[in-house]
């Protein structure tokens, strides 16, 4: 990899991060029962949610940037999209696939037994569903952390 | 003649592996639909009278899921590589991302509609709902699948 193309993986990379860890901390924090814990009453649990949120709105916004830059400059595309990346991509799917439906199955558990409020386990469904094949890409990428 | 013979090996392994995933579409279908046709099932669980029943729908839905997986070993790509073609790969792929997509749209649709006030999501039937995701989420990839294997096989 050249070093723009090598600049502009990192940059996905911390941007990937980023993004799923903003919208983890904020779907957390959002959480109905997290925000009824009586050890995090000392906390500004909404506070923090809203920050999550605003940062994961940024890096949103940041992500449609990087991308429709990379479209422009369709060499570093080429060379940012490769095979191991689009094998990697696929994995991620597979992942988070998988993941998810043994997730819905764990699910039908909870649910039939009624151990958490039918909202927040949605809520946390889709926590999983998001985050596990981002945080797998991350991952599978680590070496272009720099 | 033995290229003959591979090819048609594969054609036979082939068109198993897809009947085998339309029966099991059909049989999880089956299934998701004895699950909700029972009571609340945890509720029925303390009740008493129907607990045996609902154990054993549980157990027989295990037993079931056990054995299907058992049988698409069967057809298992790593003890037939001839099944794992690009072709094979292509279309796993494109399941697996119907899969990933259905799932996540069917999640964010539930968690919208539980925001709406339509309490969909009143304790009773958010089990029901679950177990319909499960089924969804199983069913669509597999005949997918099934489908574009046997449309490139008519193909060629």
């Amino acid at each position: 990899m050249d070093n723009q193309t090598e600049r502009l993986a990192r940059q996905r990379w911390w941007l990937t991060l980023t993004f799923t860890l903003s919208w983890l901390v904020w779907q957390f924090f959002s959480l109905e029962p997290v925000q009824a814990w009586p050890y995090l009453r000392g906390l500004p649990v909404a506070a923090i949610a809203l920050g999550a949120w605003a940062v994961w709105v940024v890096i949103f916004f940041m992500l449609f940037a990087f991308m429709s830059r990379v479209k422009r400059e369709r060499l570093a595309h080429g060379a940012l999209d490769d095979e191991l990346t689009q094998a990697n991509r696929m994995r991620c799917w597979k992942v988070g696939y998988f993941t998810m439906l043994f997730a819905l199955a764990a699910a039908v558990v909870v649910a039939a037994f009624k151990l958490i409020d039918a909202l927040a386990l949605t809520q946390m469904l889709m926590m999983v569903a998001v985050s596990v094949p981002l945080l797998f890409f991350v991952w599978l990428e680590r070496d272009t952390d720099g | 003649m033995g290229n003959t013979s591979a090819s048609s090996k594969e054609d036979r392994l082939s068109y198993r592996r897809r009947w085998l995933l339309v029966v099991m579409s059909i049989v999880v279908w089956i299934l998701n639909n004895v699950v909700n046709a029972t009571p609340d099932v945890a509720q029925a669980l303390h009740l008493g009278s129907t607990r045996e029943f609902n154990i054993a729908v549980l157990i027989g839905f295990w037993l079931v899921a056990l054995i299907l997986v058992w049988m698409v070993a069967g057809v298992s790509v790593r003890r037939n590589p001839v099944l794992n073609d690009e072709l094979t790969k292509a279309h796993r792929a494109k399941a697996i991302q119907l899969g990933y997509w259905g799932l996540l749209a069917l999640l964010a649709l539930g968690f919208a509609w539980s925001h709406s006030g339509r309490h969909i999501f009143d304790a009773v039937r958010f089990e029901h709902l679950t177990v319909t995701a499960v089924t969804l989420g199983a069913v669509g990839p597999a005949l997918l699948f099934a489908l574009l294997d046997w449309k490139a096989e008519k193909a060629g």
